[in-house]
């Protein structure tokens, strides 16, 4: 555990912190995290990073009044700085009318989300899958890239009221993107892995996936946009729940009334397979059994069999509608109002990917999305982005071509009304918040996506 | 930052090939105001260094948070140790341009530091503008936000650089979300995503005017309620400054980044279309298109005295009368390539490795007149302000979507359309563009949040930028 400075240190500080905060509610937030990352292109490691960093956010208030305040000095000057700038905001600011002040103590869950494993891979570890990958790659004549990392980190929340929480963290990434042939558009595979327990990583299966996919994305052919039946793999319908979750569970978007969730609770607003649960304790990774503000994660059914139901609640945009919070919030040095889905979950069907691709007679299998957008119309849930990677023309079931890289622009509620099967498993996919948070996605097939142009041509 | 050099020392002695050091401390304040109220003043201190080292011909990076001596030495050691590890996979040795070295400082000209304006008279500015805003019981949410940076920046190296900056940015901005029924429309002012950032103290907030502006972003959300959605359809159409900002920035800030092309980005943000074979040969843009990159324009928030590994600021040319003639580049990029390193080698805070960013990263001012270019343009739209953006993994294939575009009719700004979007093929659309306004209408639009990397990092761009036509552009309704 030498990483880690434990529940221990934090605690003191933060005790120490409230202790000086002239009896104004106070919340104590700490961060400590140590991560390395080795970045290849070309077959070679072009970047090979550490850094590490402890931070902490003080959140002070009285009544409404409340003042925050942040820094990444741990010192006993930087932490008193710290607090007597949140003091000064409390006192010189304007109330925030219905701030709820520090949550009560109450009884947590657990989940485990440390493996020591991870915490000690090092740089010299993570070369050594680099260069396995690198002479995999080689094989079939290809150039890799890609990235492989680990982190270990600490999360420490305490208040004023004498709630205090602590919860260690790893986490492991890899991703690679294997190309055929120079240029400025080769064909090219990708295969992604992410877990807390490097031990587990199969490395060889995630970059040899990554080749054989570049293998078969040689020659492709241009294919004209329009309506065609589609098998997204986890990653590129990952790409499309990420900003779904974001325009749509968001409880700020929800106040707003600009998300697809907004006045339609109880609606049926996608296809009858769908199910989105937010879910700390059931998800692969397994997430924080407390969010930051100290208040125990709740599953949330989001959207169960197509039917809108709820979403997430931070303690201020609870009280601000007259419900419960539901430990999503991002407490100190967020706004108050904000919370979000960190471990969305989606229930998987019965098809193998495979089994899918089987099911269309004119079709295309995507690898993944690049630079997906979700605000052309949130309420909608219109979205846009391009293939990349590695897509498929289908005909009766089996690939025909590789083809070159098309643009979709669809309303994504419509087109998850034509969801017309599931893959049978899930794949764990670490979104913006990767440390804390993950998404457990199937791939999936949907009827009728609209593919609106074309790379070198498109519209 | 005093101990920076304890670093460099230590290198030396483990026979580093080469090595700089980077102090960063960062102060930061953020007022946001949602519907009126205030809802968040957030301070924050954020310091640590960042090591970068070659060892046998290899890179390896480190950074910790915190200035002490021996903390530095050993994050110099760990750097040290990673590169070694990079070395496994070398395929040739590193090697950094030549460049001139300095001993220096640099300090953002400012008339009014934003630190020392008072939180109540913020405050009391961005309620004045809410207030505005929400002067109809259409308006359901807005937002009004202004925040300051101050960064402080100590870069020595083993060549014998010791450079201190002390940059300051500050930027506001305002919006308003209209709702009837399901329709829900948004306006911004400055520019979208919390507003527009110069490298300049508060008198750029105070020329914003965000006060005398909300009743109009007020009154256009809630006309965009009842508009028509945007035809589709090939139009003409005139690209206000902050949109065409965001055009620029994807369209060929990102793909002239020279690391970029040469695949450095290619498992995360892509590849670039504009390979070096094309230079000085791709007709990348009409006759009248110039693009320019420099860390020099007064208030670009790529503004500085040097990047991060010691280059001096300066300009360069990236298009000229339509042709591809530069890159981004760095003292990497240049032993490699040719091509100078030319100050745009920057890292997200004391903790990230630079990359090549954009830094102000602009399209030179045309000739017309605003008045004149609507006049002449019957049957156009005029599209403004970002509200969704999408490019090709090459920088190809693009679509943007804005807040609002104004059909015109008979010389004026006519008939708005909502969620309205354009697409179009990188060089086709530049090569279509024939109209640029004025100096006049020249802005410097400041973007904090470039992202690139892994980790990700995010810069603080800028562009300067002002409205131009483009013909025959394939336009349509988002939804």
């Amino acid at each position: 555990m030498k990483y880690l400075k434990g529940k221990d240190f934090y605690f003191d500080l933060a005790d120490s912190i409230i202790s000086k905060c002239d009896n104004a509610g106070c919340e104590v937030l700490f961060s400590n995290s140590k991560s390395g990352l080795t970045r290849i292109a070309n077959s070679t490691i072009h970047q090979n990073v550490s850094k590490r960093s402890t931070d902490v956010t003080v959140r002070v208030s009285r009544g409404d009044n409340i003042g925050t305040a942040s820094t990444n000095v741990i010192t006993n000057e930087g932490l008193f700085d710290c607090l007597m700038n949140a003091l000064e905001i409390m006192k010189s600011s304007e109330p925030l009318e219905g701030f709820p002040g520090p949550a009560q103590k109450a009884e947590y869950r657990t989940t485990d989300t440390y493996v020591e494993a991870t915490a000690k891979f090092g740089p010299s570890e993570r070369a050594k899958v680099v260069v396995d990958a690198i002479a995999r790659a080689k094989v079939d004549g290809l150039t890799l890239a890609g990235a492989v990392e680990n982190a270990v980190g600490e999360i420490a929340f305490a208040n004023s009221n004498g709630v205090k929480v602590y919860q260690p963290l790893t986490s492991f990434g890899c991703n690679f993107v294997a190309m055929d042939g120079e240029g400025d558009d080769p064909p090219s595979g990708y295969a992604a892995l992410a877990g807390r327990d490097v031990s587990k990583a199969d490395w060889k299966a995630t970059y040899d996936r990554a080749c054989r996919k570049a293998v078969l994305a040689r020659n492709p052919i241009e294919i004209e946009p329009g309506k065609y039946d589609v098998v997204l793999e986890s990653a590129a319908f990952s790409e499309l729940i990420e900003w779904f979750n974001f325009i749509t569970f968001n409880s700020q978007s929800v106040m707003d009334g600009t998300s697809p969730m907004s006045g339609h609770a109880g609606d049926k607003i996608t296809g009858k397979n769908v199910t989105i649960i937010d879910d700390a304790y059931g998800s692969i990774l397994g997430g924080l059994p407390f969010d930051f503000e100290g208040v125990p994660r709740q599953v949330v059914p989001l959207i169960e069999e197509g039917v809108a139901r709820t979403t997430v609640q931070s303690r201020f945009s609870a009280a601000k509608q007259g419900m419960e919070p539901t430990g999503h919030g991002f407490g100190p040095g967020s706004m108050p109002s904000n919370a979000l889905p960190l471990n969305l979950r989606i229930t998987p069907g019965d098809k193998t990917i495979d089994e899918m691709v089987g099911m269309l007679d004119n079709g295309i299998q995507v690898t993944r999305f690049h630079y997906v957008n979700g605000l052309l119309d949130t309420r909608k849930a219109v979205m846009t982005g391009m293939t990349r990677d590695g897509a498929w023309l289908i005909e009766n079931g089996k690939i025909k071509h590789a083809i070159k890289n098309l643009r979709f622009t669809d309303n994504m509620l419509e087109a998850w009304g034509r969801i017309d099967a599931i893959e049978n498993e899930t794949h764990p996919v670490t979104g913006w918040w990767s440390a804390v948070g993950s998404y457990d996605i199937p791939g999936v097939l949907i009827r009728g996506f609209t593919f609106t142009g074309k790379t070198g041509k498109g519209s | 930052m005093e101990n920076l050099p304890a670093a460099i020392d230590r290198l030396k002695k483990l026979g580093a090939d080469y090595a700089d050091a980077r102090s960063v401390e960062t102060k930061r304040e953020d007022v946001v105001l949602r519907n009126g109220k205030v809802e968040a003043v957030n301070r924050s201190v954020d310091s640590g260094v960042g090591i970068r080292v070659i060892a046998d011909g290899s890179w390896g990076f480190a950074a910790v948070a915190s200035g002490d001596e021996a903390d530095i030495v050993a994050a110099a050691e760990e750097a040290f140790n990673i590169a070694k590890a990079s070395a496994t996979t070398k395929r040739k040795h590193v090697k950094l341009g030549e460049i001139e070295i300095y001993q220096d400082t640099y300090e953002t000209p400012i008339e009014k530091d934003p630190f020392e304006v008072p939180l109540r008279d913020k405050i009391q500015l961005l309620t004045k503008a809410a207030n505005i805003l929400h002067k109809s019981d259409k308006i359901v949410a807005t937002e009004a936000s202004c925040g300051a940076l101050h960064i402080n920046k100590r870069f020595v190296s083993t060549e014998g650089a010791d450079i201190r900056q002390h940059t300051i940015e500050t930027g506001a901005g305002i919006e308003a979300t209209a709702k009837l029924g399901e329709e829900i429309q948004k306006r911004t002012y400055p520019n979208s995503f919390r507003g527009d950032w110069q490298t300049r103290g508060w008198e750029s907030v105070d020329e914003m005017k965000l006060v005398e502006n909300a009743d109009r972003v007020r009154d256009e959300a809630i006309l965009l309620l009842t508009a028509e959605v945007c035809p589709a359809g090939k139009r003409d159409i005139i690209i206000s400054g902050p949109q065409l900002a965001l055009q620029v920035h994807e369209s060929n800030g990102h793909p002239t980044e020279l690391d970029r092309v040469l695949g450095t980005e290619i498992s995360l943000a892509g590849g670039s279309f504009m390979q070096p074979h094309l230079v000085g040969n791709l007709k990348y843009g009409s006759d009248i298109v110039n693009i320019y990159a420099d860390s020099i324009s007064p208030g670009g928030l790529g503004t500085f005295g040097y990047d991060d590994e010691g280059v001096k600021s300066t300009r360069t040319d990236i298009i000229k009368n339509g042709i591809f003639v530069g890159y981004l580049s760095s003292r990497e990029c240049q032993a490699l390539t040719g091509h100078r390193a030319n100050g745009a080698m920057r890292a997200d805070g004391w903790s990230n490795m630079p990359l090549i960013r954009m830094i102000n990263h602009s399209l030179a001012p045309g000739d017309w007149e605003l008045d004149d270019l609507i006049a002449d343009s019957d049957g156009a739209l005029y599209m403004d302000m970002n509200k969704s953006w999408s490019i090709d993994d090459r920088r190809v294939n693009f679509k943007f979507g804005c807040e609002i575009a104004w059909e015109i009719q008979n010389g004026k700004l006519a008939k708005p359309f909502k969620n309205p979007a354009y697409t179009g093929i990188t060089p086709e659309f530049w090569n279509s563009c024939d109209a640029i306004c004025n100096e006049k209408y020249w802005h410097i639009w400041g973007i904090p949040s470039c992202g690139k990397g892994e980790p990700m990092q995010s810069a603080h761009v800028a562009h300067g930028t002002s409205p131009a036509r483009f013909r025959k552009v394939s336009v349509g309704g988002a939804s």
